[in-house]
């Protein structure tokens, strides 16, 4: 797929947001100078806005590529996505207006800083912030795997893969330097738009692509070929993607997805609390779009659809390829990139932020205002840059990875949840929960033991709960003079 | 946040929606409009989960009109 046409609707998009996005944030905005404006948009966002740099973070690459892919080579497994939206929304509702609360009160700008403040350890701050930029490096490498492929649809295959991961990189970097989180939210605006418009433009047609009379029926031949795909374990039942593989793994995106450094600094954002939970209303709709994630990813297997080297992220961008006119082509090339570079950008923003403020500054204190910003500046090339090998040394599904970031920052989830459900968690409790998880997480024997104790469970869940056991244990059995602050608990209605 | 927020655990049902009840549809072969039933099931969860939210907020703003307008 050389042809011109893909590429130049592809650049057009985007080149076209960005300067849209940019001409929206001076318009809506005064210079850029504080860490305050630029990581957390000034703590003002209003519904709308809030609603698109949250959606913006929800669906991204992963949902989009990943799903698609997940759907075609596993079937039914493929539903985890209707249960992450909503489940987080349900948790977000409670969770979310306790996090703008905390932040609202300490002037709180990273995740890390919640930690060294409400258990009152600057150090702890320190490793929760390392724990934090790990697992958004992770999640970056999503996006740059996407960007990626996309990449070389557009450009041909004759660019290598480490070349197109490199362009990708240097395209979120640009992206990110020449604004904060204000352009980003207009970015997210007009890529989730285009998203919709071509999801719905693709599966309009898509039935007449593929020899089906109607969307309907194109999963009504699908279950008639694999008989089984649309029911658990799916296609390849030896993946051991199972109910209880369903179950662990939604659970563990569900008390996830709040953890993530970027989405507890996205609650800062909010203009207040009732902002954040109306919001929780309407979010898990939008997920329901998944229907037509799933149908293109059946389509495609219905369709033969055989991607290059088998890899599964790239089903959908093949299938489109080779069914549909160079225009759309184009079309999915362009809103697949917003969809990796928005999030992208804003992982890397609050990789950035976080290492700034909450690594850089305890070791620097004298560091004012505009250096932060730049040492930051300065930490996301190198944050990028293991992305990159990240992206080059993996070939996994984009589900796989994103499920391994899941794991990886659920880690602090027992230290979040603790600290606004407990007040007896303290943070030597907090230090060795994180090293017992960590421990069954990565080290083999940690591993083998949690896949014998609990086969097919996701091995972030099990990690998260030995975690959270030793938490409480430790926290239990340490004097009650080590206590946390109480003060974000319960009754604070500001 | 001062009155019962006992309607909160209501928050609790896409849980078990989408959550505990998965495993037992899961062997459902009715195919409403052709679709597998899982499916339809887990995107009807998505329909409950708004519900449920939006009648927790609502009895939350009318229990928080004296307080918590941030």
């Amino acid at each position: 797929m050389t042809h011109g046409l893909p590429l130049a609707i592809c650049v057009a998009i985007v080149i076209g947001t960005v300067v849209a996005a940019l001409a929206f944030a001076r318009l809506r905005s005064a210079r850029v100078t504080t860490m305050d404006e630029w990581a957390v948009g000034g703590r003002r966002f209003g519904a709308w806005i809030f609603w698109f740099v949250n959606a913006g973070e929800i669906y991204t690459t992963f949902a989009v590529l990943g799903i698609s892919g997940y759907a075609w080579a596993f079937g039914a497994p493929a539903y985890l996505a209707f249960t992450s939206v909503s489940l987080a929304c349900a948790l977000g509702y409670w969770l979310m207006p306790q996090i703008w609360r905390a932040g609202k009160r300490y002037g709180l700008v990273t995740q890390a800083d919640f930690f060294s403040l409400h258990y009152r350890a600057p150090w702890l701050g320190v490793i929760v912030g390392i724990a934090g930029i790990a697992a958004l490096i992770v999640y970056v490498q999503i996006q740059l795997t996407a960007l990626t492929l996309v990449f070389r649809l557009t450009l041909g295959s004759a660019l290598g893969a480490p070349q197109a991961a490199v362009l990708a990189a240097v395209a979120m970097l640009a992206f990110v330097y020449l604004a904060g989180l204000r352009s980003a939210a207009f970015a997210a605006g007009v890529k989730d738009v285009l998203m919709i418009a071509l999801v719905v433009m693709l599966s309009v047609t898509v039935a007449d692509k593929v020899g089906a009379s109607s969307m309907l029926d194109v999963f009504r031949r699908t279950q008639e070929l694999h008989p089984g795909i649309g029911r658990l374990p799916g296609l390849q039942p030896e993946a051991g993607l199972s109910n209880t593989w369903l179950v662990t793994a939604a659970l563990n995106v569900a008390l996830g997805t709040w953890i993530f450094p970027h989405m507890f600094q996205l609650c800062f954002s909010a203009r207040n609390a009732n902002t954040i939970r109306r919001n929780a209303i309407w979010q898990p709709l939008y997920s329901l779009s998944y229907f037509f994630i799933l149908l293109l990813g059946f389509a495609a297997l219905l369709a033969g659809t055989q991607p290059e080297d088998g890899n599964l992220n790239a089903v959908l961008l093949q299938f489109v390829a080779d069914r549909y006119p160079p225009w759309a082509v184009g079309l999915l090339a362009g809103t697949v990139c917003l969809l990796a570079l928005v999030p992208g950008s804003i992982l890397l923003l609050a990789a950035a932020s976080i290492f700034g403020r909450n690594v850089v500054l305890p070791m620097r204190p004298q560091l004012g205002d505009v250096a932060q910003v730049w040492v930051a500046r300065a930490a996301m090339v190198v944050f990028a840059a293991i992305a990159v090998w990240l992206t080059l040394t993996s070939n996994e599904s984009l589900v796989a990875v994103g499920l391994s970031a899941y794991a990886a920052i659920g880690m602090l989830a027992p230290g979040v949840f603790l600290g606004f459900l407990w007040q007896r968690a303290n943070a030597a409790g907090v230090l060795a929960g994180l090293v017992a998880g960590y421990c069954t997480l990565l080290l083999p024997a940690g591993k083998a033991a949690a896949a014998a104790l609990f086969p097919e469970w996701d091995s972030g869940l099990v990690a998260m709960g030995v975690n959270a056991l030793v938490v409480v244990l430790v926290s239990a059995a340490s004097p009650a003079s080590q206590r946390s602050t109480s003060v974000d608990t319960a009754h604070s209605g500001t | 946040m001062s009155r019962s927020n006992r309607h909160r655990w209501l928050l609790l049902a896409p849980f078990a929606w989408q959550v505990a009840l998965a495993p037992l549809v899961n062997d459902v072969v009715a195919q409403p409009f052709g679709l597998p039933f899982p499916m339809v099931w887990q995107m009807l969860g998505i329909l409950v989960t708004t519900a449920c939210i939006a009648i927790v907020y609502r009895i939350d703003r009318r229990d928080a009109s004296s307080d918590d307008s941030a």
